[in-house]
């Protein structure tokens, strides 16, 4: 059995280009009552190489958010390389994006996200979105890395 | 002993012969009265006048034979002559006069029938003649080329016009120094044509002095005659055709080119559409994510202003901001993001339409149509609507795009019906040759005549103020996906009420 923690010892990573889908993200999840910490990235590769180095601290747990796309690397790629490595296999990740384009998804999927999310066009339906993706994740349970 | 021992002999003789005086017959053989088809015995004393073909004829022939045998000795000469029956026969006739130098002492004659050799002989110099004719004025061009010398020795007036030269220049000098040849491969040709025992067949262009290159299409049959190696040219002008035909592959590859170049753009254009919708989703969250954000600080302010212990002065000049202009600004900039959203939305759908793969089937049009009947059941009942199918042709198409182009067009019945009357929909469908045609037919509001081409442009609402909710793309997908799958889709005025959609696929 994996030692799993509860959702106050999880750190929120969010790898996203966009300022104003940073900031609304963080906001709504927090609205939802997440308190956890957050760090936002600004492109794929600054979040890759995030999660692979080794000062990750072995007594937290980590879950990405991921947008596709990203300048210097796309979350595609991201997700590929997390997915692929033995050391961040267990880190979940939500690909959260503008494109519902059912080939991505199929994609996404393929390359082991946990969750597929398009962001939602609409006034409400984003923070709509987003609160219950905050309140989804403090229910969770997740692996440390 | 016999009177006349040598007469016996010349009787019996294979030749007819025969001796004259004074225009009559002193004797003749066998074989002369035979000749002239008369009972042997019976000549002598005839008037040999009687077997010319006439008087004139007969004083012509004496004249000339009678001064040859005075002169020198003896006449040979072809006749025209009679028998006796009146039918005429080439004779060979020679003759020596009894006395030499004395025409009055008549002549000995010898008589043979050479009508057949004559007439053979007739017979092939009008072959000949008719040859020569033929090749003259034969549209072919014909020329013969001797082996030895390279020369010419015979050219129609045809083969002068294709080659560009008179006859004199053509029949003089080899073939093989003659520039235009060398150059176009001719002259390599007819070589190789010489050498070889089979004949050719080639198609050259033979560039002339200052004149367009001729195409010719070339027969070169060799041969030998009495020992020497003979070449037949024959040639045809075929530069008409040969220019069509390039034309014809000039204006297919352009064709071609254009069709490719017309694909790539397609692409491009549905890549820029798809790659355009997507990125202009990514600002439209941040415009309507914090329109949300200003609409929550508003009703915040003006819930805080509404609060006792607010100055009045404030409240009043600050509250119809919050409760009216501010509100209104936010609800433009809403209804615009909400617009944008549906657009981008059609867009993405149309470029998929365009961009999905296709997986052609036998579809059962009757299955399909129930299916598509049953989820919109209850959009029917709610407008108390009545839709009636008929028994449909299968055709092959891919399933999930016809199932959308049939949802789409009786969602189309639905939303634009007429509410003076009840709404009755009715889908019917035959098969005529390799095409199944599809006829929606409705009783609603109708598309005037002059708007029937704008229904199937993007975003293009007859009424964008009417009551029917919409982006304006399901008929501009509905032709997309009729016309990817290779059908047609048109719509016509019936002569009642309403409309009536027309689809044509591959039957299945």
């Amino acid at each position: 059995m994996e030692a799993t923690e509860t959702a106050q010892n999880l750190t929120l990573l969010i790898a996203e280009d966009d300022d104003g889908h940073a900031d609304l993200i963080q906001e709504h999840l927090r609205e939802a009552g997440m308190l956890n910490p957050m760090v936002r990235f600004r492109d794929g590769l600054e979040a890759f190489a995030y999660l692979s180095s080794p000062s990750l601290d072995p007594g937290r747990s980590y879950l990405l958010l991921l947008d596709i796309n990203m300048p210097r690397m796309d979350g595609m790629e991201v997700l590929r390389r997390l997915k692929g490595s033995p050391a961040t296999r267990n880190i979940p990740v939500i690909m959260l994006t503008t494109t519902d384009d059912p080939r991505e998804v199929a994609a996404c999927y393929g390359l082991g996200c946990n969750f597929y999310l398009v962001k939602p066009m609409g006034f409400d339906a984003l923070a709509e979105t987003l609160q219950c993706l905050g309140r989804f994740l403090l229910t969770l349970q997740v692996p440390r890395p | 002993m016999p009177a006349h021992p040598p007469l016996a002999l010349l009787d019996r003789a294979a030749l007819g012969l025969a001796q004259v005086r004074g225009r009559r017959f002193v004797w003749a053989n066998a074989r002369w009265a035979e000749t002239l088809g008369v009972t042997p015995g019976t000549l002598a004393g005839a008037d040999v006048r009687l077997y010319h073909l006439d008087q004139d004829a007969y004083e012509a022939f004496g004249r000339e034979a009678y001064r040859t045998m005075a002169e020198r000795g003896r006449y040979a000469g072809e006749v025209r002559m009679r028998r006796v029956d009146g039918t005429p026969f080439w004779a060979r006739l020679c003759g020596s006069l009894v006395v030499p130098g004395e025409v009055e002492g008549g002549a000995f004659w010898s008589l043979e029938d050479v009508t057949a050799r004559v007439e053979a002989q007739e017979l092939q110099a009008e072959g000949l003649a008719l040859n020569q004719k033929l090749i003259a004025s034969s549209a072919t061009g014909i020329l013969l080329l001797r082996a030895v010398d390279g020369c010419c020795v015979l050219a129609n007036e045809a083969a002068c016009r294709m080659l560009g030269e008179d006859r004199a220049q053509l029949l003089e000098g080899s073939f093989r120094r003659r520039p235009a040849w060398l150059r176009s491969g001719l002259a390599d040709a007819v070589e190789a044509a010489l050498a070889g025992p089979a004949e050719q067949r080639l198609e050259l262009s033979v560039a002339l002095e200052g004149a367009a290159p001729v195409w010719l299409d070339l027969q070169l049959v060799p041969f030998t005659s009495r020992g020497e190696r003979l070449l037949l040219v024959m040639m045809v002008d075929v530069s008409e055709r040969m220019q069509a035909g390039l034309e014809l592959r000039r204006t297919e590859k352009a064709r071609e080119a254009l069709l490719e170049e017309l694909k790539q753009k397609n692409k491009e254009l549905e890549t820029l559409v798809h790659v355009a919708s997507h990125d202009l989703r990514s600002p439209l969250v941040n415009i309507q994510g914090f329109s949300q954000r200003l609409g929550k600080g508003l009703d915040e302010l003006r819930r805080r202003l509404e609060q006792p212990g607010t100055p009045e002065a404030l409240g009043e000049a600050l509250l119809p901001l919050l409760q009216e202009r501010l509100p209104a600004a936010l609800g433009y900039i809403r209804a615009s993001g909400a617009k944008m959203d549906a657009i981008i939305n059609g867009l993405l759908r149309l470029s998929r339409a365009g961009r999905m793969v296709l997986r052609t089937e036998v579809l059962d049009m009757d299955h399909l149509l129930l299916s598509a009947a049953a989820s919109m059941a209850f959009q029917f009942q709610s407008v108390e609507g009545d839709l009636q199918l008929e028994p449909l042709p299968p055709c092959l198409a891919d399933p999930a795009q016809i199932a959308q182009v049939f949802s789409n067009l009786l969602d189309n019945a639905i939303k634009y019906r007429d509410p003076a009357r009840p709404l009755q929909v009715r889908v019917s469908g035959w098969r005529e040759g390799p095409t199944a045609h599809y006829v929606v037919a409705d009783n609603g509001l109708g598309v005037p005549a002059g708007q029937q081409d704008r229904i199937w442009e993007i975003f293009q609402r007859l009424d964008p103020t009417g009551p029917a909710p919409g982006e304006g793309l399901g008929l501009t997908l509905v032709r997309r996906m009729v016309e990817r799958n290779g059908g047609r889709v048109s719509v016509s005025t019936p002569d009642g009420p309403g409309c009536r959609f027309q689809v044509e696929l591959p039957a299945g």
